[in-house]
């Protein structure tokens, strides 16, 4: 049995809230890229929650109050084929199965941004495939 | 202005183009022009962490010269209304245009009157700085109030 702390492993699934904003299901590719662009809180990478240990619902649920979010899922292997890596980051208050996506923080993604975006924008169209979460 | 992805040269002032591409519909767009202006002057009342997070607000200039920048291109019809308008983490402003083939323009827009083209076919990317001028010596939200 895995636990919070063990390396994420590629056939695992992860978890991203997503502000509604960001998110038009009319479009043909609802998520908008800056769903996956840090901001200058994410300084050792962009926060994700692994499936194996909290639910969609309690992801959302963890945002502010009083305000619906989307959830999307990505599987790893995917993240990884786009060089990108997930690493197991447990916290003590916030849901179970925090993880980050190293090459996604905030000063990385500030020298690199047209990398970044391009990433960002990756990111979206997968997400856009697997909307697990609406707001309320 | 002419760009070129996977291949496809675009050409960012001229309509003919982008209709070609399926980013230009022919339909009639004034209610959607209204609705982006309405969604500008919404972005007005945004506050920092607006998203529940660490989102920063736009500055009421740059939410003034993107509308000066709609407004130039609905009457020069550069280009159809966008697919969707966003406030980015940074404060930054988004305009997205995207087709049913997957084909993708993005400006970005962070200071006023300057931005970043984001070209996508077939999962290439190019990228091209923008710089548009302020039209008028009133404020944008003045001429789009006149208009609507």
């Amino acid at each position: 049995v895995k636990t919070e702390r063990d390396p994420v492993t590629p056939d695992e699934y992860v978890l991203r809230r997503i502000p509604p904003d960001w998110v038009d299901e009319s479009l043909a590719q609802p998520v908008q890229r800056v769903a996956f662009q840090p901001n200058q809180s994410d300084t050792n990478g962009l926060s994700v929650f692994r499936e194996l240990f909290v639910t969609p619902a309690a992801v959302a649920a963890a945002g502010r109050v009083g305000q619906g979010y989307y959830v999307v899922q990505l599987l790893v292997k995917d993240l990884l084929s786009l060089k990108l890596s997930v690493v197991a980051d447990p916290q003590e208050d916030g849901p179970r199965g925090h993880a980050l996506i190293p090459e996604l923080s905030y000063a990385l993604s500030s020298v690199r941004k047209a990398d970044s975006k391009v990433l960002q924008r990756e990111l979206a169209k997968l997400a856009s495939e697997a909307i697990v979460h609406r707001p309320n | 202005m002419q760009d070129t992805v996977a291949g496809r040269r675009y050409d960012v002032l001229n309509p003919r183009t982008l209709k070609a591409a399926g980013l230009i519909t022919g339909q009639d767009d004034t209610g959607e022009w209204r609705r982006w202006n309405d969604h500008l002057i919404d972005m007005l009342a945004l506050k920092d962490g607006w998203d529940g997070e660490e989102a920063k607000a736009p500055t009421r200039e740059l939410i003034l010269s993107i509308l000066d920048f709609l407004n130039q291109l609905r009457i020069a019809k550069i280009l159809p209304p966008p697919s969707r308008m966003v406030a980015g983490p940074e404060g930054e402003i988004i305009l997205e245009w995207q087709n049913h083939q997957g084909e993708h323009v993005e400006l970005e827009a962070a200071r006023p009157y300057e931005g970043e083209w984001m070209f996508e076919r077939d999962g290439k990317y190019d990228f091209r700085p923008y710089f548009w001028s302020r039209s008028l010596k009133v404020e944008a939200s003045t001429i789009w109030q006149a208009y609507s």
